[in-house]
């Protein structure tokens, strides 16, 4: 078992697999990441070498992820609804922010919007 | 008068006719009442009453409800369950991988076909030419493990491996004797080539052929039988700061491991005594073989290995070196490996293209040997089209730079079309081996020659489908 961000992974899992389990990494910043510590794709959890393990958790240390990142995502929102601007009681609301119409396709919006967005 | 019989009866009480008289309804009383249901367990006479005092009743009761609930029971154990066959995995992890690359040399069911041997003296000689020759039984092995043979080919058709000599062929062979000849000679010769093909056209059958003559001739042979596993970002790599470029030390590992299969007995009896680098101690191995071993045991010093085992092999007493790659085109552009800036890296960056190039291009030089690469016209960029015709680019076009220099001085060796007096040496051969079917005439080799445009893989696949 190998340890990310606290949570046991197995070591067969593929790096790319395991990194983008997490709230905040995606396939971009994974391939980016994995360049910055020479991990070609098909790399697998139990290929890595201890030290280059030890650099990645310590860059994902470093980085904004997970609940971390949800509750900025939060505050963001909490600050523009409590600006009482329009973009913020939209999110309150459950509609689209950005100008789209609520006629028929506003599944996402009432997906995601709600007074506590989840993330 | 007579009509005061019917007015009284009009008087009475209306008579309905027989058929809607409602029938005389019986009430059955209410002991003798049918269930509703037909159920046996209603059916049944209703228990008769609880009566506590007596108290048998009661035990009468428990019975019936032990009773039902056995029954039920039964009736549930009467329900099998669907027997849900185990599935059985059609292949195991990798199984199919390994079957997909496995090698077919022999066919038992093929008729056996005599055939001369492709022996070294018959090498560079043009009499040869247009001739099937069967690859001797002491080379197969080692041109197998070094992965000369590739999937695809015409290999398991036949009972033997053979292969056919054409004008290429022996213009390989007769660089191999020169190289033979220097080695003879004490003198020094490196020659330097690019089999340039269209797909099918038999490049890497020539290879193949250099390399079975290189065996017999007791050279060491290091091949990177397609270098697109080298560019493909689908192996380990790293930044070695020593060496400035970007190492693959697994794949190094796994290369290094088939010169070892290929090569042992010879590099087991070249003494080494120069002190090499090893990860960050030197070291001094007492043969060439063992300083290989020491990079298949350590992959993390394999690079460091292969480069030392170069730098051995290209010293002035070693025996000659036939260093061979696949797939030119494919290390002459970006790798899909990235760096630590998110930059694709050149192929050329890599540590094994990185070596290769540099003999190929004669920036370093083997003192007795033959480096020697293989490329289709598809996948390639317009600079290694350019490079190979010896062109120079366009001012206004795009170019990558270091493209031409890394195969500046290497002649290329066209891979041309069969004749029409090889396509009938070839027919002849099918024919014996039982792969062709048909009468080996005028028509039907002009016939063939023409479907398949002198292609030899095309040849082979037309004479194939004949068959059925």
């Amino acid at each position: 078992m190998v340890f990310l961000l606290g949570v046991s992974i197995t070591e067969s899992t593929m790096v790319t697999k395991a990194l983008t389990s997490f709230y905040g990494i995606g396939p971009n910043v994974c391939a980016r990441l994995c360049a910055k510590h020479s991990i070609h794709p098909m790399a697998k959890l139990a290929s890595l070498q201890t030290p280059k393990l030890n650099e990645l958790q310590a860059d994902m240390a470093k980085m904004t992820l997970e609940n971390d990142l949800r509750k900025e995502l939060r505050d963001n929102i909490g600050r523009l609804r409590e600006l009482g601007t329009y973009r913020g009681r939209r999110h309150a609301q459950g509609l689209p922010v950005r100008g789209q119409k609520t006629k028929k396709q506003v599944a996402t919006a009432r997906r995601f919007n709600t007074l506590e967005r989840r993330g | 008068m007579v009509l005061l019989p019917l007015s009284l009866r009009c008087l009475g009480a209306p008579r309905l006719p027989l058929v809607l008289r409602p029938l005389p309804r019986v009430f059955p009383t209410s002991g003798a009442a049918a269930s509703f249901t037909t159920s046996s367990t209603l059916l049944a006479n209703p228990p008769k009453k609880a009566n506590p005092q007596k108290g048998g009743n009661v035990k009468n009761l428990k019975a019936i409800a032990a009773k039902q609930r056995a029954s039920s029971n039964k009736f549930q154990h009467k329900r099998k369950k669907r027997d849900i066959p185990e599935r059985k995995r059609q292949y195991l992890d990798g199984q199919r991988k390994i079957i997909k690359n496995t090698i077919v040399l022999s066919n038992t069911n093929a008729p056996a076909i005599t055939l001369p041997e492709m022996a070294k003296e018959l090498a560079g000689n043009p009499e040869t030419e247009n001739t099937v020759f069967e690859i001797p039984g002491s080379v197969v092995d080692k041109l197998r493990h070094i992965e000369a043979f590739k999937t695809g080919q015409h290999w398991p058709y036949f009972q033997k491996p053979g292969t056919l000599v054409r004008k290429e062929s022996t213009e390989i062979g007769a660089m191999i004797n020169a190289v033979n000849e220097a080695r003879l000679n004490k003198t020094e010769l490196h020659e330097r080539r690019i089999l340039d093909g269209v797909k099918g056209s038999g490049r890497s059958i020539l290879l193949a052929q250099a390399m079975a003559w290189a065996f017999q001739s007791d050279w060491v042979v290091i091949s990177i039988p397609n270098s697109l596993d080298l560019v493909l970002g689908h192996t380990e790599y790293e930044y070695d700061t020593h060496w400035n470029v970007w190492v693959q030390k697994e794949y190094t590992a796994a290369l290094l491991q088939r010169i070892h299969k290929a090569n042992a007995p010879l590099l087991k009896n070249l003494k080494s005594t120069t002190p090499h680098r090893v990860g960050k101690t030197e070291k001094t191995f007492q043969t060439l073989l063992k300083l290989v071993d020491a990079g298949i045991e350590d992959s993390t010093v394999s690079h460091d290995i292969f480069m030392a085992l170069i730098a051995e092999l290209s010293m002035t007493d070693r025996p000659p070196v036939l260093f061979a790659l696949d797939n030119l085109s494919l290390i002459s552009r970006l790798s899909e490996n990235r760096d630590t800036g998110f930059a694709k890296i050149h192929a050329h960056d890599l540590g094994i293209p990185n070596i290769f190039l540099s003999y190929l291009n004669g920036t370093k030089d083997f003192p007795r040997g033959l480096t020697i690469a293989a490329t289709a016209p598809s996948p390639r960029t317009p600079d290694l089209t350019l490079a190979l015709k010896g062109e120079k680019p366009g001012p206004w076009d795009k170019t990558d730079e270091r493209i031409a220099p890394s195969i500046k001085g290497a002649k290329v060796v066209k891979c041309d079309p069969l004749r029409k007096e090889e396509v009938k040496t070839l027919m002849d051969w099918y024919t014996a081996g039982g792969i062709y079917k048909g009468a080996v005439t005028l028509e039907t080799v002009a016939e063939s020659y023409a479907l398949s445009n002198g292609n030899p893989a095309e040849l082979f696949k037309g004479c194939l489908r004949l068959k059925y």
